[in-house]
């Protein structure tokens, strides 16, 4: 028995390693590359079979993390030193993050010898620049848009909203449109649990951000958004939300919310999910003393692993995601690419099923980030977050939440 | 002689065969303890007085990170809450496991189903029962709330939404959830009590609450010592079903210790910190567990007359 093991054995060995190098072929570079959600999201395929085709001598192998999980569990990989060459850049707290543990490769020297121009890509490139060296390169760029839904109107009997609406209005219209009640409740509007909702559109009308930690300028926001949640009830209650887990895509596409306020990166859910409502886009609602099309941007760019043995190859992936092809790509797909040419906004504004009069909407005056990139951007999203739901939960006053962000702003930025 | 030494020897070599055997029985359950246990805890004892990011190198900073724990409101709510949690969660889990072991412990049809019954919830993924309570919970929609109002509570708790009831929301789930492991134990304590106690009791004209009171729960005593003892260590730890039910909120209102700790370790990677937190974590559970160890001879009956 022993002696047959011990001839059976290599024997089987053999056989794998001849099996494993001619599955890997001649010298082909494999490049892994990390994104959230990739299963859902099937551009992302689409890019990387370009690609492919492209490069044969390189192969890209995708690490696919859960959104909610990503930024946590991508930190822990790279500290971990495991291989990884591409990662997507979720948002500015993990940039922040990535960047404080030089786990970011800068780019300068690759952009340099392409002749890449960065114009295209406007000016929030800045927040992903470091000591005049780009970081990484946006493929995504978002803004936040008024999503609607045609057919609540129409029963209400009130004109879609126009590409120049104050919150003031936006409220007034939601009052209008909000009927019936319980589980067929028609919500004119619909604040989605995130404190962003809330405290970010009216970021436009001052100078500070939410790491300053004066958070006076908020008040305004936080006014209208309980009288519409508490006095209007036109909106589906904070503490609803979060303890029946609803979803806004679910609950936009059921067709039971007039209006939200949301990211552009839903324009492709509402592209590829199989729904009935007629909806439209309009600019983002505005405070009085901004312009219209002001609005709140956010940027997702794919960074190189600085402990990448790889990092040419890894470029050519960086560079095809963000460049033309790639955006010509994610375009196509109802995803508004970083790169953001004449060309490229008309192959995203002509994809079928896109709103007629659209892109109009995406014609942006100010923009201003949710979070600019800090390394108390984690510590001061999490309090935020923890403020805003005792706020919108009325566990406490208006005053004392914002007295509470006050105080625990100074108790992050002291005991650093 | 000769014989005698050959006799030593070979018995030597039979008990150290025998030793040998032993300490391979016991090896697989050392080797996880020291690997995934006392290794670990012994790093994190290291680590608390080190500044670490988990990425740039580690910088000794002495007691800093114990002295920041003092000024720190985070730690000192989540402290509150964890003293909160076990205060209401042991000893209620305690009187309704002995309620239920004694309730169970009698001789009728069908005990065994309502053994497993109450025994059922301890072997359900936490994740799905806090999922399903969270749903019972729904402040509009939840079956608990329309009870409430079928019974004519005009304004039932908000539970998971509300400052005031989240923690008695976590509690009283997680009461439910442990109490058919507790009510095992007792079970199985009630059923090592002589009967002729009881005889004689009742010779003695004694009733059923003198006798529960002064056969049952003294003879009781080093179970109910054990499971003491057992709980506080792990409602020091509650953490699966604060992630799950509220995460923490509202507010910080179930903010506990070892969901602080996870949050400062892996939500802003202060290692340094998260383990100097730690660390007085296993300092508060030991003085307790030693308190209960140095008060137990004031309580517990270990005779078995």
């Amino acid at each position: 028995m022993k002696k047959r093991l011990s001839l059976v054995l290599p024997v089987v060995l053999l056989a794998i390693i001849v099996v494993f190098s001619m599955g890997a072929g001649a010298a082909q570079t494999v490049l892994k590359f990390a994104v959230w959600d990739f299963s859902m999201s099937p551009e992302y395929q689409m890019v990387i079979d370009a690609f492919e085709a492209e490069y044969p001598d390189i192969k890209v192998e995708v690490i696919d993390i859960a959104a909610a999980e990503y930024p946590d569990k991508m930190t822990v990989m790279l500290a971990a030193g495991e291989e990884v060459d591409v990662f997507a850049v979720k948002d500015f707290a993990s940039y922040s993050n990535y960047l404080n543990r030089n786990y970011l490769t800068p780019l300068n020297s690759y952009v340099e010898a392409d002749g890449l121009d960065l114009t295209p890509y406007g000016s929030a490139i800045e927040y992903v620049m470091h000591n005049g060296q780009l970081m990484g390169l946006p493929y995504r760029s978002d803004i936040y848009v008024l999503y609607y839904n045609k057919d609540i109107f129409d029963k209400a009997g009130v004109p879609y909203p126009s590409n120049d609406m104050t919150w003031q209005e936006f409220r007034e219209i939601a009052k209008k449109l909000t009927s019936g009640e319980g589980n067929e409740k028609i919500y004119g509007a619909y604040f989605h649990s995130w404190r962003s909702q809330i405290q970010c559109p009216i970021l436009l009308t001052t100078d500070l951000t939410l790491l300053d930690g004066d958070y006076d300028f908020l008040r305004p926001a936080y006014e209208l958004a309980l009288a519409m949640q508490n006095e209007d009830k036109s909106v589906m209650s904070f503490a609803e939300i979060r303890t029946s887990n609803t979803h806004y895509r679910g609950l936009f596409e059921s067709g039971r919310v007039g209006m939200l306020w949301m990211g552009t990166w839903f324009i492709g859910s509402l592209l590829s999910d199989e729904h009935d409502v007629r909806w439209g886009i309009a600019k983002s609602p505005h405070w009085p003393g901004t312009n219209p099309g002001s609005t709140i941007a956010g940027l997702t760019t794919l960074a190189i692993n600085s402990k990448s043995t790889k990092k040419d190859a890894a470029w050519k992936l960086v560079s095809y995601f963000g460049g033309e092809k790639g955006a010509r790509i994610f375009a196509s797909r109802g995803v508004l690419p970083g790169l953001r040419t004449r060309e490229i906004l008309e192959i995203y504004t002509s994809v079928p099923g896109f709103p007629e009069g659209g892109a109009e909407a995406l014609e942006t005056a100010e923009t201003e980030v949710e979070l600019p990139p800090s390394p108390y951007a984690n510590a001061f999203d999490k309090m935020l977050s923890e403020e805003h739901s005792m706020i919108m939960t009325g566990q406490i006053s208006l005053d004392e939440g914002l007295q509470n962000m006050e105080r625990r702003a100074k108790e992050i930025i002291e005991e650093w | 002689m000769n014989r005698t030494a050959h006799a030593q020897k070979k018995s030597r070599s039979l008990l150290q065969s025998r030793r040998l055997t032993a300490y391979a029985f016991l090896l697989p359950n050392i080797l996880g303890f020291l690997v995934l246990t006392l290794i670990p805890i012994v790093v994190a004892f290291g680590l608390s007085f080190l500044d670490w990011d988990f990425a740039n190198p580690a910088k000794y900073v002495g007691l800093k990170n114990f002295m920041r724990l003092t000024r720190d409101s985070g730690f000192r709510i989540s402290l509150t809450n964890t003293i909160y949690y076990t205060a209401v969660s042991v000893p209620l889990t305690i009187v309704l496991a002995l309620f239920l072991a004694v309730l169970l412990n009698q001789k009728l049809r069908g005990m065994r189903l309502f053994r497993t019954i109450y025994f059922f919830p301890e072997i359900s993924s936490m994740i799905a029962v806090a999922v399903v309570w969270n749903m019972l919970y729904h402040p509009t929609m939840g079956p608990i709330n329309n009870f409430l109002r079928s019974i004519g509570v005009a304004n039932p708790p908000g539970w998971t939404a509300s400052v005031k009831w989240a923690m008695p929301a976590v509690i009283l789930m997680s009461v439910w959830k442990q109490v058919g492991y507790y009510t095992v134990i007792y079970l199985a304590g009630l059923q090592g009590i002589p009967e002729h106690l009881y005889e004689a009791a009742t010779i003695d004209g004694a009733n059923s609450w003198q006798k529960f009171k002064c056969i049952t729960l003294p003879m009781l005593s080093p179970t109910t010592f054990l499971i003491s003892i057992l709980l506080v260590i792990s409602s020091f730890k509650v953490f699966d079903q604060i992630v799950i039910m509220t995460d923490g909120g509202p507010g910080r209102a179930t903010n506990v210790l070892v969901y602080y700790i996870y949050y400062q370790a892996f939500g802003l990677f202060r290692f340094g910190y998260a383990s100097a937190m730690a660390t007085v974590l296993f300092a508060i559970v030991l003085i307790i567990t030693i308190i209960q160890f140095r008060l137990e001879n004031k309580w517990v009956n270990y005779s078995s007359m």
